[in-house]
């Protein structure tokens, strides 16, 4: 396990991702899915999780780290309670999605080379193709509850008004002050 | 709830599966009872369609909730008429449909009442919600966007076209989408009254070696990007033997700027479950696979709805319709990969695995899944399959070209008047989707490329667009009809540095397990990366060429093999771009780092 983040914060124990498990059947080709649960049950995969769910369906943590550092669903690292995913498909960013790309990461004061901004709340991350393509520039929020936002023609405007309830969301949750 | 036609008319009706089923039941739904005469058994029905079709009190509202209409506020519209409806006590039913592939009038509804024209709305705000509705109530269509049908007896009625008038609808042949952004994606009998399961019940009544013969005849296909005949594989594996075999629908979609395949399966899930079923019948599998991307959880989620009423009511599971047949469904989702939507990387995937390509042979047909004989077809393919056997091929191939019959889904956007998904004939020239469907750059704007068919398509310049889309044609002009995908690129667009955006898609999507792909889209971007920051040189050009020639043939799938074809056609018909930025440091578009200080900020 050596280099694989050990479980940190959060609010979701391993029980509660095992809990979540149950439902799957146990066996090895179900590793993807069960990834999939506990990525988005606890939100990333540290070690802990990615054992647990290796148990769970059968198979040796080593293929489990495998597949869960091949996906881009997937993370070993935590991120951000949102998910902000910056659609680079060729419409959008033929359609102004690198401009807002920019804004976006400067809006939240992240730098060039990091993903998640320093209260925790937010990681942005460049995706390829939501499949609006015909509302391009298309970004789409993945919610701590699991629920999925897609967010049409993004402006700078649209992004701001955004982060801004998203933030206001947090604060009432207790997530931040 | 209330009685639906896919429910038992009176106690005449035998039909019950999986023990027991009738093989006519399809049939019988609109057009029976057949198995006895009853007056009131037809009119039970007859009461039923017109039910379906205005609602329960005679009005009824379509919204479309699809991935294209959600993202842009369809779900506001959906609520601001719930609240409406019930706040004013109107008599409304409203009813959820797929899209239609009119993406630039999203959000929209359409509003239906009983002897007046079915009217469609477009781009519909929340706060007009009540405006539209209570003016279509009056009798008034004249905000509307588009009639289905007219009756005559509405106000402003001839000054609103039918979309038959409307080029963008007329000049598409919708055989697969016909039922997007008319059915509830979730009613498997409205499925069935649009003459949905007819295919399957009458492949069932024939042998599995004439479904295939059919398919053939029929010219069909593949609609995932190689074009490979369809009766081909199943054949294969048809002739396999072995105790099971698989069929995998692939609705990954993973190509940027395709989105046909979502909205299929968004709006129209049945027809996919349908083709299914048939290709399983005609292979001799009885178990069947939908691989859904990442992005895809509206369409996992209809289709789950889709199977549990498919089987409910025997179409789906043992002995369906009474053929002894069996075949189960199973819907499994992408973790996130380009590499996903490869056929052989995607069984590994099913597997539980890395979505990393197979060395091949052995092909899937004879070692697939668990090392099985399986058929992975596109879902697109899979729902021409059924309209094939509803149809009939004799039908089917006088659509199309010579080699090639049918339609195929595309998917329009970029600088474009009408981005969507239209269904033309195969052969259709893109210059007639472009300008006459899509109605051409928006104003003030021109265009100067096409990206053709996905990342692996590559780009033409308008000048060329007057060629047929179809599989045999576009390659003697260096691209590919791939997955369908059209992106309309606008003179202030760089190609230097598009070409670079796509290598660094293909760099980033890698899997890693061969060299040539592994390495060589890196050696492209860094190649790419130096002209367009005006440090590029003229031997670099015949470097991309090289290596692009390299990669076409050397790579372990068609990932590496189509990554170095948005470049070279790009410089097969772009050379002067890249020219001034490699002898002039200039970018003529203002987009590439040669020449920053004079790029425009676009908000
Ligand atoms: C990198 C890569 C990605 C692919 N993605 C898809 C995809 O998303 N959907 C699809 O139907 N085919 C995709 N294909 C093509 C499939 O390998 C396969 O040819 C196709 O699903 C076969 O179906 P068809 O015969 O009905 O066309 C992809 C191929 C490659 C090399
Ligand atoms: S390119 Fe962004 S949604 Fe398709």
């Amino acid at each position: 396990m050596i280099g694989h983040t050990a479980c940190v914060g959060g609010s979701v124990s391993a029980d509660i991702v095992l809990n979540n498990l149950k439902n799957i059947e146990r066996k090895p080709q179900n590793l993807v899915k069960a990834l999939r649960v506990a990525q988005e049950v606890k939100g990333y995969l540290p070690a802990e999780v990615v054992e647990a769910a290796a148990k769970h369906v059968g198979v040796p943590y080593s293929r489990a780290f495998n597949v869960a550092t091949f996906y881009h669903l997937f993370s070993i690292e935590p991120l951000g309670k949102y998910r902000v995913f910056v659609c680079m498909g060729t419409t959008c960013y033929l359609k102004g999605n690198k401009e807002n790309l920019q804004y976006l990461k400067s809006l939240l004061n992240i730098k060039e080379g990091q993903h998640t901004s320093s209260d925790g709340l937010f990681t942005v991350e460049e995706m390829r193709c939501l499949g609006c393509c015909s509302h391009a520039p298309v970004i789409a929020v993945y919610m701590p509850n699991g629920a999925r936002k897609v967010i049409g023609r993004a402006t700078p405007e649209v992004i701001q008004k955004l982060i801004d309830e998203l933030r206001k969301e947090a604060r009432e949750r207790g997530w931040v002050k | 709830m209330s009685w639906t036609l896919m429910n038992r008319c009176c106690l005449k009706c035998w039909h019950k599966p999986p023990d027991n089923p009738c093989p006519n039941y399809v049939q019988c739904r609109i057009k029976g009872p057949l198995c006895h005469d009853d007056p009131e058994c037809r009119e039970l029905r007859a009461r039923r369609l017109n039910e379906l079709e205005f609602g329960r009190y005679g009005v009824k509202v379509r919204v479309a909730i699809a991935s294209c209409t959600l993202a842009v506020g369809a779900a506001e519209v959906y609520e601001a008429i719930r609240d409406y409806v019930k706040e004013s006590g109107l008599a409304i039913d409203i009813s959820v449909v797929g899209c239609h592939g009119l993406d630039f009038i999203d959000p929209w509804i359409e509003v239906v009442r009983k002897g007046y024209p079915p009217a469609i709305y477009a781009n519909v705000s929340p706060e007009e919600v009540e405006d539209i509705i209570s003016r279509y109530l009056s009798g008034d269509v004249s905000k509307a966007f588009a009639l289905r049908y007219r009756t005559g007896n509405a106000k402003g009625e001839f000054h609103v076209p039918t979309l038959d008038e409307l080029v963008f609808w007329r000049k598409q042949v919708r055989l697969v989408s016909s039922n997007c952004g008319l059915i509830n994606p979730e009613s498997i009998e409205e499925y069935v009254v649009r003459g949905g399961y007819l295919g399957l019940a009458r492949a069932l009544r024939m042998r599995p070696e004439e479904v295939i013969e059919e398919i053939k005849l029929a010219k069909l296909r593949g609609r995932g990007g190689a074009g490979f005949p369809t009766w081909i594989k199943w054949k294969a594996v048809k002739d396999q033997v072995s105790d099971v075999k698989y069929v995998v629908a692939n609705a990954e979609e993973g190509d940027p700027s395709a989105f046909s395949n979502r909205l299929l399966v968004e709006s129209d899930p049945h027809i996919l479950v349908e083709g299914m079923i048939i290709a399983g019948y005609a292979i001799g599998a009885s178990k069947g696979y939908v691989f859904v991307g990442t992005e895809g959880d509206l369409a996992a989620e209809r289709l789950k709805k889709a199977i549990e009423e498919a089987k409910k009511y025997g179409l789906l599971g043992e002995n369906i319709l009474g053929s002894g047949f069996a075949f189960d469904i199973e819907i499994v989702q992408d973790a996130g990969r380009y590499t996903s939507g490869e056929e052989t990387a995607l069984l590994e995937e099913i597997e539980g695995k890395r979505s990393t390509p197979r060395v091949r042979p052995p092909y899937p047909v004879t070692k697939g899944l668990w090392g099985k004989p399986t058929v992975i077809n596109n879902v697109e393919t899979l729902a021409h399959a059924a309209v094939i056997l509803r149809d009939g091929w004799d039908r089917y191939a006088t659509i199309g070209t010579e080699k090639s019959g049918g339609t195929k889904m595309v998917s329009v956007s970029g600088s474009i008047k009408r981005p969507g998904v239209y269904e033309v004939p195969i052969g259709t020239t893109i210059r007639t989707i472009i300008e006459d469907i899509a109605g051409g750059a928006p104003e003030g704007l021109k265009l100067k490329a096409v990206e053709v068919g996905g990342p692996a398509g590559g780009f033409l310049p308008v000048s060329e667009i007057n060629i047929p889309l179809d599989y045999d044609t576009l390659p003697k002009l260096g691209v590919a009809m791939g997955s369908g995908v059209l992106v309309a690129v606008d003179e202030h667009k760089c190609m230097v540095d598009l070409a670079r955006q796509f290598m660094a898609f293909f760099v980033s999507e890698s899997c890693g397990k061969c060299v040539p792909c592994r390495v060589g889209t890196k050696t492209m971007l860094s190649i790419l990366e130096r002209i367009s920051s005006g440090k590029g040189s003229e031997e670099d050009l015949e470097l991309l060429k090289e290596l692009g020639e390299t990669l076409k043939d050397a790579c372990l799938c068609a990932l590496g093999n189509g990554a170095p074809i948005p470049v070279l056609s790009s410089i097969r018909y772009f050379k002067e771009e890249f020219s001034a930025h490699i002898r002039e440091k200039r970018c003529p578009a203002g987009i590439c780092p040669v020449s920053r200080e004079v790029v425009r900020y676009e908000g």
